[in-house]
């Protein structure tokens, strides 16, 4: 957490602030700080002088330099990470005054600003709420992230974070404090970057179209969250629940994450320019059983075929030396990572810039897969006038993902995991000569001609533009009005392209051989906010803050999906298409509108209390024009400063209570009453859709309460964040499966209550501090419990593959997330239960080391305990007779291990614990001393730092497959552990050079 | 003051922005689709057009009953290798398989819920025309008579699933759906709802206000749509062994209903269409010898037990190249009917007719009945190229009609399992490693 980047913004903002006052009688007051505990200089250190208004910020060196009026005052030293200093300084008329000053660590962050209202922040140490603040230094400096919330992963407390696929480009589900909707509404949480509301839609490819799944829940679709370039970001904000995201209203029942990008700092231009290279590997891969003529003898007699010639067959190929472990095959391969970044950034008093370019090149471990991430971005400040000021946020991303074919398929061979796990190993699937594939006699598609010649191609350029204008409109003493209007778009086309050409063996099978599918989706979301604040002091130790506002956010989306079946040889052109078909063509468009009111009361930082509430509207709801109501009260109290407790073993004793509610709106379409098109014969058809309409549909709400407390001691060495919540969430939206026989198979109506209930630990500790080492840890714990505490319609079950294969049950009294299967029972539970989705807790340990002040030692590991999958993954290999166990003997059975499951196990026996053990980041680094380079640079180079680092490092787990991280159905609320041969999950080690001049 | 100019600036923006709809946005209606509301009352001609063709699109569908009732009555295998579900669940080899306790049977929506939604779409339509004052009472009869007669066919498909379970009649209003009628009461009420449309059909008029679509060519005024109507009434009333019944619709249904040999006589009749998109393939359509294991392939008894020269198997399967096994049943025979994706698929045909005549005049065997029952399966057999079967004996007669019935109509719906559902011969279906059921279990969302 002590990250030069938030310093150098609070530098600037000093600087841009406060800089231009100008004294006629003054002296100047110039020293340097240094970190107390390894000497080190500190860059970014803002010293203030609140009697004058003035300050200014600690150099590269760590040097300073202010001139104040002549005369005695106090200044204040503070930075992220240290425990703030009132020093008291004097001189006379042209003195030079030379105050060199040594910070202490704060592991508690008490300086921090964390944002509580939606133009207004208050610092940790008053903070009401357990908002997690991660700056870049734990987020992306460690090792490099493949995106941004990917790098969430075990930093967080109280949100579970699961990769969907290994695929390059990402694909995560983020989940705040358990389950927040049963799938009706955004089960992700509302991004927030600068001020703008951006896009993070799992963007569907229609891939399915090609390879048979089920629908574009089985894309394998990245949340565009990729698009963001990790290396800009400043720092992100967790707001998990209700109590604290409900000036986020009506779309923060699954949390708010705000995230700020960096900021130029006045100074000395600075150029910094970094390359990193690395590589990707499997993390683990699972293998193969072996094959023999016993055991084709056994296959053939369970799962049928013919004997004779299968085993003719293996002896050809074994006699040859032709068999091969296709696993390795497909996934073995080492992927190239490089990565390009190089900034600017500098300043005046009145205007500061940053601007950056960062190019990403990854392959992945499956041949012709990768992601390539290309950006831009402009970050300026201005300052118009004393009491005018702007900011703009400008970026521009170009990204090219090739997503490959994973996942699964039906009937066309199109995920080659599927194919895989038929494929015995003496199956001769490579190209002759000609670079022809042969047919794979033991699936429908052969999975090395997929890989080499099919094609999932897709781009997505992003344009991302925020701005904000604050202005002061009246200042007199302690009393500021002031004007705050921000807003932005976000603008993102996606175009992809999915290809099976003419000549692959499915291909071949079909009447049109040749498919493709083009698909372009434009998304233009925009938002607008202004707020009036008005500060005031009353009876000289109470301030208030009181604001007022209104917010419009609007979005359109068009989406076209386009197909063509039997191609033209070697054309991917819709007119080259026997069978040209538009798949979709659909719309979008959603406008919400919210007034918003909140008073914050401090009383000499002892007593912290804030007020506040929202009114919102929204197009998605059944009444368009309706407004709802959410509510936020919240308290701090700093028992230390009433002066009760004696001594100074204690540096804060803060017991917390928060209350929010926020909202969850109905997905897009649920509100109409609609008649589908078709066609049939020639002639348009008009048809009564499967889904009705509940007039009476309201949003979903969330109620939190959250209480705590926030301890620091010894020094600030030791500090303790404790939190318990109740989160209620009320009218969940459920698709109530009405009777079929009415023609109707769902209306979405409000029809349940569930309630997570779960405690958050954050532990901060530094152990050593002493000039050569310097340690700090982390600790973090968090578990939750949800449960569905009111059902209006009857239970059911829902998602996975249907009961037989195991899926999830919605039943008053149970888990949103319990896993049932076959048989039936006349139990509530419906069905059998076999386990959960939800893990029982959750830990992490990070640790970083500054050894001889050079080097950096870094690593964060992270236990999910608890937590079952649906491997269906391993019901294929069953399936196939290439499970690595399937030649196993089980006790009681006749029929090998993997034969035994697939026919005697039912439908409870591929649901398995998913708990792991991750060692998921590690970091080293050597920053080369600043007398090394002068001797060899002179002053051209001020900084160089080389590393290396690794992501994913180790997995221990007993979960049967490649990582217990999968989600086959993406981005859900619910169905969100079942796994259908994913992308395999790649370990990803890198090589950094960083130099600034 | 500088900056009080810029201010100006932002409150005079903020000024024209809350002039217009800003801060009070209009409401959205959907973009894509139209409204259900918009067609309910006061429909004009065009609309009720599409809202026919919607009813014929959702008659089509159906058809997605007819792998899983065809299994059940090991008619085909269901060689889906993507999902071990179609064997394990449809044969019943699966330890857990057990279609009629299981209200979540895999794959089993289309013997229930797609017949449903075709309902629907025929009390959208029939409220729709009852509501509209574009047409005059006689074309409004049109709509209704040919409404419910699709009605009629597709509440026969959940009626022969659930079976002993009983169905729902009454589901015009979704929010108070009428009770399950047991099996007897269900399809008595059917019976009703094809002799209310006839009724219907025959006071309107000479032509229709509408089109259908070719594959009702045969149907295609009132008074040839009564044919089909009475078809399907001979079917329900062989259901209801209605044997009297069975024979008088039969002959109403002419001149649909034709004895007389022929391929062309027996093709007559209702077909689904199918084309390239925005229409539909025909989902049975696979190309011959497809390698991918991902098609149902004829029962191999359907071949074994076949009487050497009958025309039907060559003309309905061919042996392929090699043969296709997947988890232990194992076929070379797959489908012949049909030569591309756009090839008609039958819902009813003649050949039906003729073996419901024969079947209802050996049943009621009064006078020559027997001998004209005879008659009749002899008219389907020559056209096949096989000879006169012979037999007096009533029993005998009859289990030479489900023989006939089993190869004329094989693959067309599930007919094989209702037979021997209806003539208690479950037990003779062969097992291949699983279970015959008997019926499907209530769909969860009714329970």
């Amino acid at each position: 957490m002590r990250n030069s980047y938030y310093v150098r913004f609070l530098a600037v903002l000093a600087v841009t602030f406060f800089c231009a006052q100008v004294a006629i009688a003054q002296y100047t007051v110039s020293g340097t700080v240094t970190d107390a505990s390894t000497g080190e200089a500190l860059v970014g250190v803002t010293i203030f002088d609140a009697n004058t208004n003035t300050g200014t910020s600690t150099n590269i060196n760590g040097r300073y330099s202010l001139e104040l009026p002549t005369g005695e005052t106090s200044l204040r030293f503070s930075s992220i990470g240290y425990v703030t200093q009132n020093l008291d300084v004097s001189g006379s008329n042209g003195e030079e005054v030379t105050l060199d000053v040594e910070m202490r660590s704060d592991v508690a962050n008490l300086e921090e600003l964390v944002v509580t209202g939606l133009a207004s922040s208050i610092k940790r140490e008053n903070l009401a709420n357990a908002i997690t603040k991660v700056d870049a230094a734990d987020l992306v400096e460690r090792t490099q992230p493949q995106t941004l919330d990917g790098a969430f992963k075990g930093k967080i407390p109280g949100v579970s974070i699961r990769s969907q696929s290994g695929a390059p480009g990402g694909g995560i589900n983020v989940q705040m404090r358990g389950v927040s909707t049963l799938g009706a509404g955004s089960s992700q949480p509302l991004y927030i970057i600068d001020g703008v509301y951006v896009n993070n839609d799992a963007i569907s490819n229609s891939r399915y179209l090609t390879t048979g799944a089920n629908s574009t829940q089985e894309d394998n679709s990245a949340n565009r969250l990729s698009d963001i370039n990790p290396e800009d970001v400043e720092s992100i904000e967790v707001l998990k629940g209700p109590s604290a995201a409900a000036i986020y209203g009506q779309r923060a029942n699954a949390g708010v994450i705000i995230i700020t990008t960096k900021k130029g700092q006045a100074g000395d231009t600075q150029v910094s320019v970094s390359q990193d290279v690395g590589f990707n590997s499997a993390l683990n891969l699972v293998g193969v059983a072996e094959w023999n003529p016993d055991k084709i003898t056994t296959y053939t007699s369970i799962f049928g075929g013919n004997t004779a010639a299968e085993i003719a067959a293996y002896n050809a190929a074994a006699n040859a030396g032709r068999i091969y472990d296709y696993e390795e095959e497909l996934y073995g391969n080492t992927g190239l990572i490089t990565q390009t970044n190089v900034g600017v950034s500098g300043g005046n008093s009145a205007t500061s810039f940053y601007i950056t370019g960062t190019t990403r090149s990854e392959d992945g471990i499956i041949e012709n897969t990768g992601f390539d991430r290309n950006s831009i971005r402009l970050n300026l400040d201005h300052r118009i006038s004393e009491n005018l000021r702007v900011a703009s946020r400008t970026s521009y991303t170009f990204s090219e993902n090739q997503r490959g074919f994973t996942g699964n398929q039906n009937g066309t061979g199109g995920s080659i995991g599927y194919a895989l796990s038929y494929t015995p190993t003496y199956a001769q699937l490579f190209p002759n000569d000609q670079g022809d594939y042969p047919n794979n006699p033991y699936f429908s598609d052969n999975m090395l001609s997929i890989v080499n010649n099919a094609v999932n191609d897709q781009t997505v350029q992003r344009l991302i533009q925020g701005l904000q204008v604050n202005a002061d409109l009246f200042k007199s003493g302690s009393n500021i009005v002031s004007l705050s209007v921000d807003g932005g778009v976000d603008y993102l086309t996606f175009k992809s392209m999915v290809w099976m050409p003419t000549y692959l063996q499915n291909q071949q099978s079909n009447a049109n051989p040749g498919d493709v599918v083009h698909t372009i989706e434009d998304n233009f979301n925009s938002n607008v906010q202004a707020v009036l604040s008005y500060a005031t002091t009353v009876s000289s130790n109470i301030q208030l803050n009181t604001q007022l506002g209104f917010s419009r956010f609007d979005q359109f989306q068009e989406r076209n999906v386009v197909r063509g079946q039997g191609l033209v040889a070697g054309q991917t052109g819709i007119a080259n298409a026997t069978i040209q078909s538009v798949i979709n063509q659909t719309e979008v468009e959603v406008v919400d509108l919210s007034w918003f009111g909140q008073e914050e009361i401090n009383w000499d930082d002892k007593i912290i209390a804030t007020v506040g509430g929202r009114f919102d509207r929204s197009s998605l709801n059944a009444d368009q024009d309706e407004y709802y109501f959410y509510p936020k009260a919240s308290l701090a109290i700093n028992l230390l400063n009433f002066d009760i407790i004696e001594g100074d073993f204690l540096n804060q004793l803060k017991p917390r209570i928060a209350y929010g509610e926020t909202g969850g709106l109905p997905n897009f379409g649920v509100t109409y009453s609609s008649l589908n098109s078709g066609n049939i014969g020639g002639l348009l058809a008009t048809s009564v859709g499967g889904r009705s309409i509940d007039p009476n549909l309201k949003p979903e709400s969330a109620q939190e309460l959250e209480f705590g407390v926030d301890v620091a001691m010894l020094d600030n060495r030791i500090s303790l964040e404790a939190t318990y919540y109740n989160k209620k969430v009320a009218d969940l939206i459920l698709d109530e499966q009405v009777p079929t026989s009415s023609g109707i198979s769902v209306i979405a109506t409000n029809a349940a209550d569930l309630v997570n209930k779960g405690m958050e630990f954050t532990l901060n500790l530094n152990p050593v501090r002493n000039p050569n080492l310097n340690w700090f840890s982390t600790v973090l714990f968090w578990k939750n419990e949800s449960e569905i505490t009111d059902l209006s319609i009857d239970g059911y079950t829902t998602g996975g593959f249907g009961t037989s294969l195991s899926n999830y049950l919605i039943q008053e009294g149970f888990s949103p997330s319990t896993i049932v299967g076959l048989p039936a029972v006349s139990d509530p539970s419906l069905y059998t239960i076999y386990g959960d989705g939800q893990p029982d807790f959750e830990m992490s340990f990070s640790n970083e080391f500054n050894i001889y002040k050079n080097f950096d030692f870094s690593f964060l590991w992270h236990w999910k305990s608890g937590g079952d999958n649906i491997n269906l993954s391993q019901l294929l290999t069953d399936a196939g007779g290439t499970s690595p166990d399937w030649n196993d003997s089980v006790e009681g059975s006749t029929l090998p291990k993997g034969a035994d499951r697939v026919i005697n196990g039912g439908s409870g026996a591929y649901v398995y614990d998913a708990s792991y053990v991750k060692l998921r980041e590690i970091g080293l680094y050597y920053t080369v001393p600043t007398e090394t380079l002068t001797n060899i640079f002179g002053n051209s180079v001020s900084n160089i730092k080389i590393g290396a680092s690794a992501n994913n490092v180790l997995l221990f787990s007993d979960y049967p497959s490649y990582d217990p991280e999968t989600s086959v159905f993406g981005t859900q609320a619910i169905n969100n552990s079942v796994e259908v041969t994913p992308y395999p999950t790649s370990r990803q080690v890198m090589f950094h050079v960083n130099i600034d001049f | 003051m500088k900056y009080l100019n810029k201010l100006l600036l932002i409150v005079l923006l903020s000024a024209g922005i809350s002039a217009c709809d800003f801060l009070d946005p209009n409401e959205i209606s959907d973009p894509n689709n139209p409204s259900i509301e918009g067609v309910l009352s006061d429909a004009s001609k065009a609309q009720l057009q599409n809202l026919v063709t919607g009813l014929t699109e959702r008659h089509r569908a159906t058809t997605g009953a007819n792998n899983i009732m065809s299994t059940f009555g090991r008619e085909i295998y269901p060689l889906f290798a993507s999902d071990p579900r179609f064997v394990n669940q449809w044969v019943g080899v699966g330890a857990d398989a057990n279609a009629e306790e299981d209200p979540t049977f895999f794959g089993s929506g289309g013997t229930y819920t797609t017949p449903y939604q075709a309902i629907r779409q025929g009390n959208v339509l029939i409220q729709s025309a009852n509501n509209s004052n574009a047409i005059s009472d006689q074309e409004r009869n049109g709509y209704l008579g040919v409404a419910k007669t699709l009605q009629a066919y597709s509440y026969l498909i959940p009626l022969n699933v659930q079976y002993t379970n009983g169905i729902r009649i009454d589901v015009d209003n979704v929010g108070d759906l009428g009770p399950f009628l047991d099996y007897d009461a269900a399809l008595q009420e059917i019976r009703n709802l094809l002799d209310e449309a006839q009724t219907d059909l025959n006071a309107a008029g000479s032509s229709f206000a509408f089109v259908l679509t070719d594959g009702f060519d045969e149907f295609s005024t009132p008074a040839e749509f009564v044919n089909l109507n009475r078809a399907i009434a001979a079917r329900a009333a062989i259901y209801a062994e209605d044997w009297d019944a069975a024979v008088t619709a039969v002959e109403d249904a002419a001149p649909f209903f034709e004895l007389a040999t022929g391929a062309d006589v027996m093709n007559k009749g209702g077909y689904h269409v199918y084309g390239d998109p925005p229409d539909i393939f025909n989902p049975f359509y696979y190309v011959p010898n497809t390698t991918s294991v991902q098609l149902p392939m004829a029962h191999p008894s359907l071949v074994d037990s076949a009487e050497a020269g009958d025309m039907r198997i060559d003309n309905k399967i061919f042996v392929r190249n090699d043969t296709l096994t997947l988890q232990g049943l194992g076929s070379p025979y797959q489908d012949n009917r049909f030569s591309g994706t756009g090839d008609s698929f039958p819902f009813f045909r003649n050949e039906e007719l003729i073996l419901i005549y024969a079947e209802a005049l050996a049943q009621r065997n009064q006078g020559t009945d027997l001998v004209d029952a005879v008659d009749a399966i002899n008219v389907v057999r020559n056209t096949w190229g096989l000879g006169d079967y012979l037999s007096a004996n009533q029993s005998d007669i009859i289990d030479q009609i489900l023989f006939e019935r089993r190869y004329s109509l094989w693959f067309e719906g599930g007919h094989r399992w209702i037979d021997a559902r209806r003539y208690d011969r479950l037990d003779d279906l062969p097992l291949d490693g699983g279970q015959i059921y008997e019926y499907i279990a209530r769909p969860q969302s009714e329970l």
